[in-house]
């Protein structure tokens, strides 16, 4: 604890604590714009400033406050969170590009010059895949205005989720666990630190074959299992290895709550997946004659499978049943021929069918939270409005919260924005196929449920510590397209609509986060949602301009940046929206993803508006998340209540709460040196 | 005072609910299109342990009620009016007194008055409705925040901020007893 200072004012908002948090900031949007593209996921900024908070304010400048450090990382957190909503989204058009790329006359006859597939031909020109500056400029106002709108649409939720419901926000209570960490006692600091050297450890022994080549040990992502009970690949026990420690982490600090997350898991992964696959409701059922065949009579199974493989491929559809229809065929695959089919089969049922339902059901239970919680959110602003008459009269402090002058006029500058960026993306395609109507009605339907979204995602972080944030761009795509129809502008409005609600959601989410670990060590909402509103919008254009760099040397989708998220909604595009001149299997799995939408959300309306406490929210987000993130984060919370019960609630307080914020803390850390490790790898000439 | 425990009744309710879930989604799972006679099933069975979640509830509430309706909320507000009491000593003294001892004053009263209010949320909303709960808790919240600037300040050996945010922190949980 420090000794008594001089009565100076109290260290906030400063210039110190400020510029610190620009530099970790774009620094780690530069690294993690990289990494996400490469791995598909990003690490929050907050704890890692928070860390370096301490070595440069206190360390180096002598001066530094519990709450300056706290503005440190809100802005830190404000730029960097904001790389993932551009990462899952704006290479889409780059792979569009690419695709146009392998269609066209002159690059096939370039490549039968050069000797290669029209594939390797493309995968080694980047400038293939170049896209009009203008798609650039309109997917730069698209962030912005997701950036502008995403904060301002949740601050008036910051009473109701974090003072009166209370959510637990696992990386918020992290950080603030960090910011309070010198002042908190030689006992909580310690267990921190355990936590952070062995999380660091471990993720980097985990991580360290991804990026080293050559390395004695294997990279390891899941621990399956199923696979040491010999049970079929669709019935999923995987324990997360990369990545655990924080799963882990986030369970043990939600703790009791997170129970619940297990039901939605065995309902969606022990329950519907098998049953998918066991009763063959698949697009084929001469999928399961394979698997049948597969066992005893691998022939047979190859025989099925290479008729089979042609009439998917005639179809255009089943693209990745194909593929390891041809693996079996060739021998070429790394498990039994049963498995190797089982694995795809239960992955097929996971992604088509088990994840939409907790996507709908994501959807239906935040309506209903809406519904339920309206009177208390209007009764939450009118106190907003209450308090700023009451407070700020003396002493200084001003109000609380944001004054709602500045935040209607801040909606409406970003409505506009938004506008003009679906404009700009428009008159990129070079059609006028959507004219001015149709652009403000897209951008009023993405508006409204980019405030939806944002409640959603701000939920399932507090509760979980997860945000469903591709799964919020998906719906978007649908409703625009659904609203648009799917021309060549039309999927350019979807996307532009897109970049938005996934950079406003995470903005939102991360500023509840922020606003949690402000509660706890007392801060100034008001402050910290000002601070976050002047830095939100670099954050996008660093990951932007990062982007548009890598994309002049590396062609997306290919190794080593393979923009997994990107892929992902690149193909749910192409199933939610099929061209009108898709395949008649393409479009009834379109039909009936929409139709699984649906059931959900229906499901987790009546949940949620029946038994409420954003029940239906929980469940859905456990059906939508891999099994291996909900199995390791219900250890989390079930070593919570053993703890609890064997050492008391105190122990758990003192050493178990400080022990899994460091877990929290050493994967972020480990995560930047390894993405350090591989970007000087990069720049050194390995790829 | 701990969250509201479930009865053995909401216990067996909740699984029914869990039951009609599985049902509809199995229903919905299905190749072409959802079974909707199956989803309708689910529902129902999910909109009857809903029902019965509910009437388990109203008898548990019914039956504390017989001793003391108003408890929840009593409850919550001899938490409140110790928090005022604990705060404003702790102010008496703060002009002389270690800034450890600040910190640790503030820090004993969010742990022991705040967190056990807000640990009654579901006592409370369940006898009285969450808007009972939220006007008292909205006050109490802001005046725990300014405790647990208090803290901070303490820690960071800035007594002139502590003892302002003691003020302050009086001035809101002073709101909190004159809610509700």
């Amino acid at each position: 604890m420090s000794s008594e200072t001089p009565e100076a004012p109290y260290r906030e908002i400063t210039f110190a604590g400020v510029a610190l948090g620009v530099v970790v900031g774009v620094v780690m949007t530069v690294s993690f714009t990289y990494a996400g593209l490469k791995l598909g996921f990003t690490v929050p900024a907050s704890m890692v400033s928070a860390m370096l908070g301490w070595g440069v304010l206190r360390g180096l400048l002598k001066k530094g406050s519990i709450v300056e450090n706290n503005i440190n990382q809100t802005v830190a957190a404000a730029i960097n969170v904001s790389s993932a909503g551009v990462i899952f989204t704006v290479p889409v058009l780059y792979l569009f590009q690419a695709e146009r790329a392998r269609g066209a006359a002159s690059v096939a006859a370039s490549a039968q010059r050069a000797g290669q597939s029209i594939e390797q031909y493309v995968a080694s020109h980047p400038e293939l895949q170049s896209i009009d500056p203008k798609f650039l400029w309109a997917m730069a106002g698209a962030s912005v205005a997701g950036a502008l709108l995403g904060v301002l649409f949740i601050i008036p939720s910051r009473k109701q989720m974090i003072e009166l419901e209370r959510l637990v926000f696992p990386t918020g209570v992290a950080t603030a666990t960090i910011l309070k960490a010198s002042a908190s006692g030689a006992r909580r600091a310690r267990m921190l630190m355990w936590g952070i050297v062995s999380s660091v450890l471990f993720a980097t022994f985990v991580g360290l074959p991804g990026v080293v080549k050559g390395l004695p040990w294997p990279a390891i992502e899941d621990f399956s299992i199923s696979e040491r009970l010999h049970l079929p690949a669709w019935f999923a026990i995987t324990i997360a290895v990369s990545g655990g420690l924080t799963s882990i982490g986030g369970g043990y600090i939600t703790g009791r709550a997170g129970l619940v997350l297990m039901v939605g898991a065995v309902i969606g992964h022990w329950i519907v997946t098998p049953a998918v696959v066991t009763q063959g409701w698949l697009p084929d059922r001469a999928w399961l004659d394979v698997v049948a065949r597969a066992g005893s009579d691998v022939d047979a199974a190859r025989t099925v499978l290479s008729a089979h493989g042609e009439h998917c491929r005639a179809a255009n559809t089943c693209a990745e049943l194909v593929a390891v229809g041809q693996q079996l065929a060739s021998g070429a695959h790394g498990h039994a021929p049963r498995e190797t089919a089982n694995t795809v089969l239960g992955a097929w049922a996971y992604r088509n069918v088990t994840r939409p339902l907790g996507v709908g059901m994501l959807l239906g239970g935040s309506i209903a939270s809406v519904i339920l919680t309206a009177p208390v959110l209007l009764a939450a602003i009118k106190s907003v409005r209450r308090a700023r008459a009451q407070s700020g009269s003396k002493k200084g402090d001003g109000p609380e919260e944001l004054d709602p002058k500045l935040m209607y006029t801040g909606v409406a500058t970003g409505f506009v924005i938004l506008v003009f960026a679906a404009w700009m993306g428009v008159r990129a395609v070079g059609t006028d196929s959507i004219g001015v109507g149709s652009i403000l009605l897209a951008s009023a339907i993405a508006t409204a449920w980019m405030w939806l979204a944002n409640i959603i995602v701000s939920i399932t972080t507090g509760k979980t510590d997860n945000s469903p944030l591709s799964g919020m761009a998906l719906i978007t795509i649908l409703l625009i397209l659904t609203a648009l129809g799917r021309s060549e502008a039309g999927v350019m409005v979807a996307m532009v609509m897109a970049v938005a609600v996934c950079v406003a959601t995470g903005q939102g989410s991360d500023m509840m986060q922020d606003l949690k670990t402000g509660h706890l060590v007392g801060a100034l909402p008001r402050r910290q949602q000002l601070t976050q509103l002047v830095v939100a919008w670099v954050g996008p254009l660093v990951s932007l301009v990062t982007l548009f760099i890598l994309a002049k040397k590396f062609v997306l989708g290919n190794d080593p940046l393979t923009a997994p998220q990107a892929q992902a909604i690149k193909a749910a595009i192409e199933l939610l929206a099929p061209a009108p001149d898709a395949s008649v299997a393409q479009q009834a799995l379109a039909e009936a993803t929409r139709l699984r939408y649906a059931v959900g959300a229906a499901v987790g309306l009546t949940l949620t508006l029946g038994v409420g406490g954003g029940l239906g929210v929980v469940l859905g987000l456990s059906m939508y998340l891999p099994m291996s993130v909900t199995l390791t984060y219900f250890i989390g919370c079930v070593i919570t209540v053993l703890t609890e019960k064997r050492f008391g609630k105190e122990w758990v307080e003192e050493r178990g709460v400080p022990l899994a914020a460091g877990w929290l803390v050493g994967e972020g850390l480990a995560q930047v040196v390894l993405v350090g490790v591989d970007l000087a790898r990069v720049a050194a000439g390995g790829r | 005072m701990e969250a509201a425990k479930k009865s053995a009744g909401e216990h067996a309710a909740s699984w029914v609910q869990y039951l009609g879930m599985t049902v509809a989604m199995l229903g919905g799972a299905t190749w072409p299109a959802p079974k909707w006679s199956i989803v309708a099933v689910g529902i129902l069975i999910l909109c009857a342990g809903i029902l019965w979640a509910r009437r388990a509830r109203a008898s548990t509430t019914a039956q504390s009620a017989e001793g003391a309706r108003e408890k929840p909320l009593d409850y919550a507000r001899q938490r409140v009016t110790e928090a005022l009491e604990r705060t404003r000593a702790l102010r008496a003294t703060a002009e002389s007194a270690e800034l450890t001892a600040i910190a640790a004053g503030a820090e004993a009263i969010v742990r022991e008055c705040v967190e056990a209010v807000a640990k009654a949320q579901e006592a409370i909303a369940a006898a009285h409705g969450f808007n009972a709960y939220a006007e008292i808790m909205t006050p109490f919240a802001a005046g725990e925040r300014w405790l647990n600037r208090a803290w901070s300040a303490a820690s960071d050996g800035h007594r002139g901020e502590a003892t302002h945010s003691l003020d302050r922190a009086i001035e809101h949980i002073e709101r909190a007893t004159r809610a509700g």
